[in-house]
């Protein structure tokens, strides 16, 4: 994590940047990026060296601005254990125990697009954590795994498709409540009619691996059917994440936009049996909805459980423009039946523009829209999406010469927050804006999840933040991971925000892989939000497709 | 090294803006028509190399008539090209009235372009081509006309090659993200 704030941002971030680059050439290395790879730091823990001062010199003034994890690379490689600054005595601890507070690389082949990650950890044994994204070019999801807490990483294996001639896309990744088995919900795609034109089908599929993602079923089952008139989109899968026990190991959800000559509706489907069978999908509701995502909450009995689902609605003004709603229904018994919809967030101002502006210079962002879902231990529910409160003359986002119109600017989104205090979740806050930047560039695409420290769930947020762009001249044209968290008692107040990855990426012409992702243990020895997301940092031109995946643990206060 | 560094950020900060403005070059080539058959006016960038050709299996039509048209891409570089396009959008069609106000816009008859869906890659080697046939009912596609036959009078019709390519920018045409664009005209007749 970068530990400069946003007074003075514009200064002190060119100078890290400018101090970083000449670090990385007295070094040999790249500061960023190095400092994690396993392979490069187990054999530097035997160092060992009595106290010392850092060298003198102009550059080591500077060192208390870069990252956390940057500047520990650089104390270790000179074999330095304890050096003063500011008055104060820190130690190095031996790389191989390094907190792994800088970015970690999970999947970066260069020769393969990888994209759209989402990441799942143990919450029973936080050694275990594992990732699926795409593998544009292959055809397949890729699922990577960590032994060790995520310090490094793994390939294990594509994820099987429903036919051989199948492409996959959209993976979604949660272990069970009490660590046993691991999902993973993707899209199986086909091509049904190999002539002109072309004829797309697909289904909703869910494989599972019970040790720990070493090994995934051969077939997958089918959750949300496809077929003629059916298209399920985009799904995403969740557990009752806090609430493990015997009534609620074995149960997980899946929702899905389901394309039908009607019009899109949110579908559920739910497993009792650990993944293995699952229900005829429930249209929860239809309209002009879409993004969609579900969360199971409190467990009462074998019959009474929570379960909620979240969507976005775009109101009666259209999609893309004017207003828009997110949604849910919640239900008391493990999904078998609904309360009726409630609207979480009315009218919120305004929609986002289908492309990144200004003048839709960059990936699809309307997305971005879409809610993020966490129920608490405490059973508070709590949703984040993003809305541009400045809204383009556009649907795309781009200048209309049709109809004279400007296109939309690079105020092009911020991440909102709010909660609802329990089940059946009729009632929710008003919306908090969580990303705070000035002048205003485009943040969203945001995750929530909820960690226990010392008892407390704090509730951590993360997104995708173009301030970074600041310097280029090209608004929105740079992008990194920022986040910023609360906790009960502090509702609609937020911390600053945080920078967390420790580079920048270049933002692509179409596609970025949307969503980033987030995941907690259950463990008190394990005060870490664990986040992943599409990484860039070694492009600049959005007309580069590769991209890759990378992720970094986030300790919480 | 610091002398490096800031002349590495001065030229990368310099480098964005044009990186990002970047719009396509238009050339132009012959229209042909043939009385069962019409061939686009290709709006191509000179040095791109991939070209785009449209062919409508008539030039003449009937209100709410339904017309095959052709969209073909060809490497005509020297080498290996990869596309990156959203699935079911490789080609954005638009209709415009003799007012050049749109009048038919293919995406908003279909619900593709509201799929969240990974994006798929199209590689095309030197010489090789790529073909998509799309139906297209000669309809208004949007507004309080929506659905209704287009009325008889001359129009144009302009396919935009949406997919990215990679390595090769692509700009804002006519409001529209795309690489390169081709334009022919269709006339409707009364019934």
């Amino acid at each position: 994590m970068r530990f400069w704030r946003s007074s003075g941002f514009a200064a002190v971030g060119s100078l890290a940047i400018l101090v970083s680059l000449v670090v990385a050439g007295l070094l040999g290395v790249v500061v960023w990026r190095t400092a994690v790879v396993a392979g490069d730091v187990t054999d530097m823990g035997a160092v060992a060296s009595p106290a010392q001062e850092p060298p003198s010199g102009w550059l080591d003034q500077y060192l208390d601005k870069l990252s956390g994890g940057a500047l520990m690379a650089v104390l270790q490689a000179r074999g330095v254990t304890e050096y003063t600054l500011a008055g104060k005595r820190i130690t190095v601890p031996p790389r191989s125990e390094v907190v792994p507070t800088a970015d970690t690389p999970v999947g970066v082949d260069p020769n393969i697009e990888e994209n759209e990650p989402s990441i799942t950890v143990n919450p029973t044994n936080p050694k275990f954590v594992v990732a699926a994204f795409h593998a544009i070019g292959t055809g397949r999801c890729a699922v990577y795994r960590s032994t060790d807490g995520g310090l490094t990483w793994s390939f294990v294996t594509f994820l099987p498709l429903l036919f051989p001639t199948d492409f996959c896309g959209d993976p979604v990744v949660r272990y069970s409540p009490n660590g046993g088995i691991v999902y993973a919900v993707y899209m199986s795609i086909r091509d049904v009619d190999p002539g002109e034109p072309v004829v797309l089908e697909s289904d909703i599929v869910v494989c599972r691996s019970t040790n720990n993602g070493q090994s995934w079923c051969t077939t997958p089952v089918v959750a949300i059917p496809g077929g003629p008139g059916r298209f399920p989109d985009k799904p995403w899968i969740d557990v009752h994440r806090f609430f493990p026990g015997s009534n609620t190991n074995n149960r997980v959800y899946v929702t899905a936009t389901v394309f039908t000559p009607s019009g899109p509706q949110i579908e559920f489907s739910r497993s009792t049996n650990g993944g293995l069978a699952w229900s005829t999908p429930a249209v929860l509701a239809s309209g002009p909805v879409q993004g969609s995502r579900p969360i199971g909450g409190r467990a009462v009995s074998a019959s009474a459980g929570v379960v909620l689902v979240c969507w976005y609605h775009a109101e009666s003004d259209g999609s893309l423009t004017g207003v828009f709603d997110i949604r849910c229904r919640s239900s008391g018994d493990y999904g078998t039946t609904w309360n009726h919809e409630v609207t979480a967030v009315d009218n919120m101002q305004y929609e986002l523009t289908y492309w990144l502006g200004p003048n839709c210079a960059y990936h699809r962002w309307w997305g971005a829209m879409f809610p993020s879902i966490m129920i608490g231990p405490d059973g508070v529910a709590h949703i984040v999406f993003t809305a541009d409160l400045t809204p383009s003359a556009t649907p795309d986002g781009c200048p209309d010469p049709d109809h004279s119109l400007p296109g939309a600017d690079q105020e092009a989104g911020d991440v909102f927050y709010v909660r609802s205090p329990g089940y059946p979740y009729n009632t929710w806050s008003f919306p908090h804006m969580v990303s705070r930047d000035s002048p205003g560039f485009a943040q969203g695409y945001a995750t929530v999840n909820v960690k226990i420290i010392n008892g407390v769930p704090v509730v951590f947020v993360a997104w995708m933040d173009h301030r970074v762009s600041f310097w280029t001249g090209a608004p929105n044209s740079k992008y990194a991971i920022y986040g910023a968290w609360t906790w009960p008692g502090k509702w609609g107040w937020f911390s600053e925000n945080i920078p967390i990855s420790d580079a920048e990426s270049h933002s692509d012409w179409i596609f970025i892989g949307d969503y980033i992702d987030s995941a907690t243990s259950n463990q008190a020895n394990d005060p870490f939000v664990y986040l992943i997301w599409t990484d860039r940092s070694d492009k600049n031109s959005e007309f580069d497709f590769e991209d890759d995946v990378w992720m970094e643990k986030v300790p919480l206060p | 090294m610091l002398v490096a560094g800031l002349v590495a950020v001065a030229g990368y900060a310099l480098i964005q803006p044009l990186q990002t403005t970047s719009q396509a070059l238009t050339t132009s080539t012959t229209t042909m028509s043939t009385q069962n058959q019409a061939t686009g006016t290709v709006h191509q960038t000179a040095d791109k190399p991939l070209r785009l050709n449209i062919a409508m299996d008539g030039v003449e039509f009937t209100p709410g008539s339904t017309i095959h048209l052709t969209a073909s891409i060809q490497n005509t570089g020297t080498e290996e090209v990869l596309l990156e396009y959203f699935i079911g959008q490789l080609f954005e069609v638009i209709i415009r009235d003799g007012s050049e106000a749109p009048v038919y816009i293919h995406s908003d008859t279909g619900f593709q372009k509201y799929l969240m869906a990974a994006p798929r890659h199209l590689r095309l080697a030197p010489g090789e081509s790529h073909t998509e046939t799309i139906e297209i009912t000669l309809v208004y596609s949007r507004g309080a006309e929506k659905n209704n036959p287009l009325p008889p009078g001359t129009y144009t019709l302009t396919v935009y090659l949406t997919a990215a390519v990679q390595g090769h920018p692509s700009g804002i045409i006519d409001g529209v993200k795309a690489y390169t664009s081709a334009s022919t005209t269709l006339t409707v007749r009364p019934r």
